[in-house]
């Protein structure tokens, strides 16, 4: 008895408490800034779809010109070398998506299963483009200086396109594993947390 | 030209009942953020996020739980979010550990009275989900509505809150030694 009427007060309390700098924010809520926002988090959104498209349609111009035209055999070994893995990791990212972009007014065990599965499909992701970047641009890296040696005698070592084009490559491959290294820890932190919070719900 | 009429009539009815849901949910809206976060900064984010969130799952709602309802939904979801991306950020300490000291939450002096000053940093001890049954119960939602939010079952639901409730008396009573 004494529980609940100390539990009546708190809610009495409670309701009567407030926040003063929010409370203060949300005085002044300003929807044209809202749906800035919302405008542009969507359009990000659909940016990233469009660049994993494009780039995937790209690709497989540039290579269907390529086959169809006289190339070098570099070029044409690079760039079908380059397909096999662009190709795939694509439309891996669209199917370990699939499902995921529901909108959050779900309960909080939906919820959390939502963001649970989103956090693994970013670590998913983030493991696919590491696997990508360690197997693209050393092939890329080996072909490029392949080029070089057979040309051996008519450039400058080792200040060449092609050295400079391996070390651009090199360069591009450790920015790529550090971007989705960090990517990867993050979601692992975030995964950690949700299956604390999922495990609580259970 | 029927179409765009429509259009800014739905668009006009969307913005009021948004404005209706922050207007009637402001204080509320506000606890919450203080539930979650403690970090001032952090804190100005989650509420934009939360504001963020409905005014975008707003054009979801059909009706079927009550606007009150729906508004904890995804403030709660959106607050579940934002303390399980920011990781780093130390969100609930050990159910054993003292209460910080005023001196060393600063940040509390938004909240307008001691007493809940102390209760919000009871609450911040707890695990995340205890926390989400406190604050709700505490804005008076019934066991059937905090089933609608968090997905349990009713009687769950009350197990839980009571055990959330003597967790929360622990805390105070360690402050008050």
């Amino acid at each position: 008895m004494a529980e609940q009427s100390q539990w009546n007060n708190l809610i009495e309390d409670w309701q009567a408490c407030e926040v003063a700098k929010l409370d203060d924010k949300q005085s002044q809520i300003d929807i044209k800034t809202l749906q800035e926002n919302t405008r542009k988090r969507a359009g990000k959104m659909r940016l990233f779809m469009w660049l994993d498209v494009i780039t995937t349609l790209i690709a497989l111009i540039v290579f269907g010109y390529l086959l169809t035209t006289d190339i070098n055999l570099h070029q044409a070994i690079i760039f079908a070398g380059v397909m096999v893995i662009i190709i795939p990791v694509a439309f891996y990212s669209v199917w370990v998506r699939r499902g995921l972009w529901e909108a959050n007014g779900n309960d909080t065990k939906a919820y959390l299963d939502l963001a649970h599965g989103r956090a693994v499909a970013g670590m998913k992701l983030a493991q696919v483009n590491i696997i990508a970047a360690y197997t693209a641009f050393p092939f890329i890296i080996a072909v490029v200086m392949w080029r070089g040696y057979v040309k051996f005698d008519e450039v400058d070592w080792p200040f060449n396109i092609f050295v400079f084009g391996a070390l651009f490559e090199f360069a591009l491959m450790v920015g790529m594993i550090i971007g989705a290294r960090y990517y990867q820890r993050k979601k692992r932190a975030e995964l950690v947390r949700l299956e604390k919070m999922k495990q609580e719900l259970d | 030209m029927l179409a765009e009429a429509v259009t800014l009539a739905d668009m006009t009815s969307y913005e009021t009942l948004f404005e209706t849901a922050i207007r009637d949910h402001q204080a509320s809206l506000s606890r919450i953020v203080a539930t979650y976060e403690l970090n001032p900064h952090l804190q100005q984010e989650l509420h934009q996020e939360i504001l963020l969130a409905i005014w975008k799952s707003l054009a979801n709602f059909r009706g079927d739980s009550s606007l009150h309802t729906f508004v904890f939904k995804v403030a709660h979801n959106q607050a579940i979010n934002h303390v399980s991306r920011h990781a780093r950020v130390p969100h609930h300490e050990s159910i054993d550990n003292p209460l910080p000291s005023d001196s060393a939450c600063p940040e509390m002096s938004a909240i307008n009275s001691q007493k809940m000053q102390l209760v919000f940093r009871a609450m911040h001890t707890l695990p995340v989900l205890q926390r989400q049954l406190l604050a709700l119960s505490l804005e008076g939602l019934s066991y059937q509505e905090l089933s609608e939010v968090t997905g349990l079952s009713e009687s769950n639901v009350g197990v839980r809150l009571n055990r959330a409730k003597k967790a929360l008396q622990e805390q105070l009573e360690k402050h008050h030694g």
